[in-house]
């Protein structure tokens, strides 16, 4: 669904570069994790997916297409919620669409139908300010859903949450992905995370990114809280957080 | 309303140290007390009132307008064309320190008593605070957000009224608050300078007769109506802008 060709990238006030001739591809309905330490260049992998950046060699297809000539393929859900907080939350999760000139009533069709999915009707004409933390990653993820792409990029989203609320969230992003089957990378700091959710997890451990160490999770979905105790998970977290920590001496 | 005792009490005591300083100097030409003044606003209620006041509001309205529609439009301008915001923005921000004031005879000068000096210079007094606050709001937008919006496949058109428009609004509220007094100062200097009517006029015509109060009521009745304004506005900002956080 996704393709890296052996892309090059680097900022223009960089020096070096940031990706060199990186190359990676994801099928259609993956829940990957990416996990790499701070500043290592993930966002601005994501960057280049939905087309904010262009990378100076190589390229990044969609569905065999080069992306240069798409839009509205990826859905990114930035770290922070940024709900608009002059639009209620209904208004919020119904931008997308109204900047596809969606109908009225489409519009509203489709948002209720979300609002009660995602379990913020009642707050539907309230603004951001009103939500807690936890219900504007809700809201925040709906918008996402709502935006009608098949692959969603999600960039930390939980990372600013208290940990129960993650934790609930954490299986509450599960169900959604399995029941609307859609094609999720996930950024995370957070190794126990990227495990429980991803059936693959790319490390990145070098600089430039040249590539990506690929680990595969085995287990099998839904999934429960049990599992991460499993001796082989514990094993491949402790492996794994090693694995970055001998990155960040570097 | 609790809260606002407070203010209750400091005005009433500066007015009535007001009345008594007055009684006891006893030079109503230099220093009208407040029941000099309210009475003299009562007895030249008609001219102040169905005259003069609607004199004045003519030239603030239109010189507020005018440079609300031209502030608005060279910020927008400013906002779409980098090279045009840096030539602008620096002179417009050094122009501020120009006072007005004393440069508005040359209006009277060059346009006579007609009503054009009169609103050119309520027009200088606000045309650039309100093109600089909304400039900024413009370009205060966060760029996380318009990229979010660049994700969605948004045009320039979607980014500057989905994003843009509402995301300055509250700094064009605090503008037009700002511009609104400044706009009544300027209608009563030029109308000070030279007209033949307006709150202004009325006040100098007024110290030319040595009639002390006579001096204040129109000011009084100035101050009042652009707290007045104040007031509407900040009632529209209340409506408008609910979804800010309250501090
Ligand atoms: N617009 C930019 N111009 C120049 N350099 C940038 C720009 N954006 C990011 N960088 C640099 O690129 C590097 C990678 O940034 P990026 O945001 O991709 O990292 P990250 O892996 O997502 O980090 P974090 O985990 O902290 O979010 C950083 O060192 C950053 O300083
Ligand atoms: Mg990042």
């Amino acid at each position: 669904m996704l393709e890296f060709k052996n892309v090059t990238f680097k900022y223009d006030e960089d020096e070096t570069d940031m990706l060199e001739n990186l190359s990676f591809d994801v099928n259609e309905g993956e829940f990957i994790s990416i996990i790499g330490r701070s500043g290592c260049g993930k966002s601005t992998v994501f960057r280049l997916i939905n087309g904010l950046l262009t990378p100076q060699k190589g390229e990044i297809l969609f569905d065999g297409q080069n992306i240069k000539s798409m839009r509205n393929y990826s859905a990114y859900m930035p770290q922070k919620d940024l709900l608009f907080p002059w639009r209620t939350i209904e208004k919020n999760i119904s931008l997308a669409m109204e900047i596809q000139k969606k109908s009225k009533a489409e519009i509203k069709k489709q948002a209720e139908e979300m609002l009660k999915e995602v379990g913020l009707w009642e707050y539907k004409d309230k603004y951001p300010k009103d939500l807690s933390g936890g219900m504007r990653q809700r809201a925040s993820f709906a918008r996402t859903l709502l935006s009608g792409s098949s692959l969603f990029l999600l960039d930390e989203p939980f990372s600013a949450l208290d940990s129960l609320t993650k934790i609930s969230l954490q299986e509450w992003l599960l169900t959604e992905w399995e029941k609307h089957k859609k094609t999720v990378l996930f950024i995370t700091h957070d190794v126990e995370e990227a495990i429980f959710l991803s059936e693959k997890i790319y490390v990145v451990s070098d600089f430039p990114i040249t590539h990506f160490e690929e680990f595969k999770i085995p287990l099998p979905y839904p999934r429960k809280r049990e599992d991460m105790k499993r001796s082989d998970i514990v094993e491949l977290k402790e492996m794994l957080i090693k694995n970055l920590r001998q990155e960040a001496v570097l | 309303m609790r809260k606002n005792i407070p203010a209750f009490a400091l005005i009433t005591t500066i007015l009535v140290l007001w009345q008594i300083i007055a009684i006891l100097l006893d030079a109503p030409y230099i220093l009208p007390s407040p029941t000099q003044i309210a009475a003299k606003l009562w007895e030249l209620r008609e001219t102040l009132f169905l005259v003069q006041l609607p004199a004045t509001m003519g030239v603030t309205f239109m010189g507020l307008g005018i440079s609300v529609a031209f502030g608005l439009g060279l910020a927008v301008a400013m906002d779409c064309s980098e090279k045009l915001a840096n030539a602008l923005y620096p002179v417009i921000v050094a122009s501020q320190t120009i006072p007005t004031t004393a440069i508005a005879p040359l209006f009277v000068l060059w346009f006579g008593y007609s009503i054009w000096s009169k609103v050119l210079v309520t027009v200088l007094m606000t045309f650039f605070p309100i093109t600089i606050a909304v400039f900024d709001g413009l370009k205060s937008t966060s760029r996380e957000m318009e990229e979010l919006l660049i994700t969605y496949g948004a045009s320039k058109k979607d980014i500057f009224f989905k994003l843009k428009v509402p995301q300055s609004l509250p700094h064009f509220f605090s503008a037009i608050k700002m511009a609104v007094p400044l706009s009544i100062i300027g209608a009563a200097i030029a109308e000070w300078l030279g007209a033949q009517s307006g709150l202004g006029y009325f006040s100098k015509r007024m110290m030319t007769q040595l009639d002390g109060a006579g001096v204040f009521a129109p000011i009084v009745l100035l101050s009042a109506v652009a707290m007045l304004i104040v007031a509407i506005i900040n009632i529209i900002e209340k409506k408008l802008l609910g979804w800010r956080k309250e501090i």
